[in-house]
């Protein structure tokens, strides 16, 4: 048996808390409001086939999705970072939620590559191009 | 002896001496075989034959006991008016079972299942659909604590459940073996730091008194499973000589209301705050008390924040959420929300639950000292008419028009905070393995107009459901586990869903894989008993928030996070629902991986479902 210890506390609230709840985690691009640190890494051009790897291995799409579209992390595929910007904020992140990755765990290389294949998500269509979702909007 | 009196006391003696005869001759035991196999094929009756069909009646004729203790059982419980029993079989409680299915004539109707903790789960799921609690009925040790986590849950969501569990408690007859690991001294021991009470009566009479008793406690808020042990050998011998113990009635006391004295106070604070907002976990009860809250709330015109555990407003209430960015909170309404939720700084905060009437456990589920300014010691939902009518009198035409002013803002909010779920559905959208959003978005139009109930717990699903469905009944969503244990979800969805099939209603269950996993065999018990269930699974291939867990945990201590798999996630082999459902004997759809796939597999599972059938969708999703 175990305890859910994230979920418990959404549980409480409406479904629409639950939407903002997950913004405020970084759900919706929360994370990406406001730029990250930009220490100049001088970083080496990355390789996607490379980050493909790296994305499984280190399991960025738990928490960001296959896509990089879904789950409680922020939205990578419409990210607005840049690759410094980016490997600076997986260095220090600035929510718990995320796991922090140091030169250690993830070189700045390995960095670069990931960020190269992040650069490659397809961005998700628009909502106004859904009919299923503008049938739901119409709903009263 | 006379027909029905003797006692298994009695009868095991008998049966120890006839099982001695029958070693002392074995002679005469070889002679009678002898003349077995050497006799014509219509051969006259011999003197062994014609003594058994015109002499005095055998010894074994004294094992027929037709007025056990257990049919008088069979009359407490049916009194109490269940309207099944789950159970798990087992020898402690043979006599019950057998009046049951015989003298009881199967009424309760009797539910197979494959795990106690099945049987519990299924009778939560039952009673927050039916607003009334079904029977568990569990053996010994080794069913009470198979139990004992579902018991758990239910105990921590406030859900009645009256279990009854078996018991060989008279040691100096209780059969060998197994049996001495299923008995106990104190049977209930093991869970009664989580249900409202327990008895272990020693007597018929006290079994129909403590029965009564039991179904009362259970039903007076806050509301709770209770258990009643029934000894072997009362259910096994028969009636005692004498007049029939008494059946007490079953009249229910009324729900605890609130001190009028506090509630007026309380109705003060609402009406002069400048900005309330409305917290409830188990505030609604039944169906009245969803119309209470939102009554309350069109009143007040004022944020409701909470159909997390059951419904409490319509999901598209103007007031449904928790109001606009920046909302100025200086007051909360908790109502019964266990520990008090949140309160900002400087607002003040009034409670209204029941769980200051009763609190006993030794786990921490009571949550953190409630910071309550105002407490008020009643249930909610019977305390809401008096609140109501209290702010009805206080309001002034003044502040109408201040409230009126607030509502326009916050339905302004509301309105866009729908449009945001729409937005943010859109993500993901294309993506195989399959989002949530779009499991939500896909089935949405195929229920719609159909008169269905989400029965399982939408928060692994990220709450979707919630986002983009129009839930406006309380049979739309019944919350979750209680006590967060996993292994709540299948069998309570499947209770639930035997609860609503009465109205014809359609049931729906986003099943993940890792709490389907915990006791399959529930699906079974679905598929024999005919309770239709649209199951669709979140199979996401692991416990997905351990995942997490480990891989933060991993990265945190400069490690490296390629290992966080191990230990959490189901895969290598992966699991086929499908193949699982067909073998448990429902339809089985998929896998599916492609988002296009859905809308027809959704639209067959309905059919099927319409038929009054389970089927099992497996859908291969994203994460999260």
């Amino acid at each position: 048996m175990k305890i859910i210890i994230t979920i418990g506390s959404l549980a409480l609230f409406t479904s629409l808390a639950v939407s903002q709840g997950r913004g405020q985690r970084g759900g919706g691009g929360g994370e990406q409001a406001a730029p990250a640190p930009t220490a100049n890494l001088n970083l080496p051009p990355g390789d996607a086939k490379r980050g493909e790897t790296y994305y499984a291995k280190y399991g960025c799409w738990e928490c960001h999705g296959y896509t990089g579209q879904t789950g409680n992390g922020a939205r990578l595929a419409t990210t607005a970072l840049n690759a410094n910007g980016f490997v600076n904020y997986i260095r220090n992140p600035r929510t718990n939620q995320m796991p922090l990755y140091s030169a250690k765990v993830i070189s700045d290389q390995d960095g670069a590559d990931l960020f190269a294949y992040i650069k490659t998500f397809k961005k998700p269509p628009e909502a106004k191009d859904i009919p299923l979702l503008q049938q739901i909007i119409n709903e009263k | 002896m006379k027909k029905g009196s003797v006692n298994r006391r009695g009868f095991l003696k008998g049966a120890a001496a006839s099982a001695a005869a029958l070693v002392a001759k074995p002679a005469e035991k070889a002679q009678a075989q002898q003349a077995a196999q050497t006799r014509p094929a219509a051969a006259v009756p011999n003197a062994a034959q014609l003594a058994a069909e015109t002499g005095p009646p055998r010894a074994q004729v004294e094992r027929i006991i037709e007025n056990p203790g257990s049919d008088f059982m069979m009359d407490v419980i049916k009194s109490l008016n269940f309207e099944y029993i789950t159970t798990n079989p087992g020898s402690s409680f043979q006599g019950l079972h057998e009046s049951i299915i015989n003298y009881g004539g199967n009424k309760p109707e009797l539910l197979t299942c494959c795990h106690e903790e099945s049987a519990v789960a299924m009778a939560h799921g039952y009673a927050k659909i039916e607003g009334k609690p079904i029977m568990a009925l569990l053996h010994g040790t080794v069913g009470t604590q198979h139990a004992a986590m579902a018991i758990y849950n239910a105990y921590a969501d406030r859900v009645p459940i009256y279990i009854v569990i078996g018991n060989h408690m008279d040691a100096a007859v209780r059969p060998g073996g197994v049996n001495w690991y299923h008995s106990a001294q104190d049977m209930c021991a093991m869970i009664r730091d989580f249900t409202k009470w327990d008895d272990n009566p020693a007597s018929l009479g006290a079994m129909a008194n403590s029965s009564i008793r039991a179904y009362r406690m259970m039903m007076t808020p806050p509301m709770g499973p209770v258990a009643i042990v029934i000894d072997s050998e009362m259910q096994e011998n028969a009636m005692p000589v004498g007049p029939r113990p008494r059946i007490p009635k079953l009249t229910m006391p009324s729900p605890p209301q609130g001190d009028m004295a506090a509630v007026r106070e309380a109705a003060k604070w609402l009406v002069n705050a400048q900005a309330p907002r409305i917290n409830c976990q188990r505030a609604a009860r039944t169906a009245e008390g969803m119309k209470l809250v939102t009554e309350l709330a069109d009143l007040l015109q004022c944020p409701v924040n909470g159909n997390g555990e059951r419904m409490h407003i319509p999901s598209r209430h103007p007031m449904a959420g928790t109001g606009y960015q920046g909302y100025p909170v200086d007051l909360i309404l908790d109502l019964e929300v266990q520990g008090g939720g949140g309160v900002p700084p400087n607002a003040k905060s009034i409670s209204i639950s029941s769980l200051d009437l009763f609190m006993k456990s030794n786990i921490q589920d009571f949550q953190p000292m409630s910071q309550a300014d105002l407490a008020i010691a009643g249930d909610a939902q019977a305390t809401l008419p008096s609140l109501i009518e209290e702010i009805k009198r206080q309001m002034t035409s003044d502040r109408k028009r201040f409230f009126e002013e607030r509502g326009k803002r916050l339905s302004e909010a509301h309105a866009k905070a729908r449009e945001q779920a729409i937005e943010d559905a859109r993500y993901g959208w294309d993506s195989s393995p399959i989002s949530l959003a779009r499991v939500a978005a896909e089935l949405w139009p195929l229920i719609k107009n159909e008169d269905w109930s989400l029965v399982g717990w939408q928060g692994f699903i990220g709450g979707w459901p919630g986002r983009l469905w129009n839930m406006n009944k309380h049979y739309h969503y019944i919350g979750g586990q209680g006590a967060g244990g996993i292994g709540y979800n299948a069998p309570a969805s499947v209770g639930a869903a035997l609860a609503n099939r009465k109205y014809g209603r359609l049931s729906i269950n986003t099943q993940t894989d890792g709490d389907l996993n915990y006791a399959p065999g529930v699906l079974w018990t679905a598929a024999h008993h005919k309770i239709p269930l649209l199951t669709i699974m979140h199979n996401n291939r692991g416990y997905h928030a351990e995942v997490m867990f480990v891989q933060r945990m991993a990265a945190e201590r400069n490690r490296g996070v390629d290992k966080a798999h191990i230990g959490t996630r189901l895969i290598e082999p992966n699991i086929n629902y499908a193949k699982m459902a067909e073998t448990y004997g429902l339809t089985g759809i998929g896998p599916i991986s492609d988002p296009k796939d859905m809308a027809a597999a959704f639209k067959r599972g309905i059919e099927i479902v319409k038929r009054g059938e389970p089927v099992v969708i497996d859908t291969i999703t994203q994460p999260r």
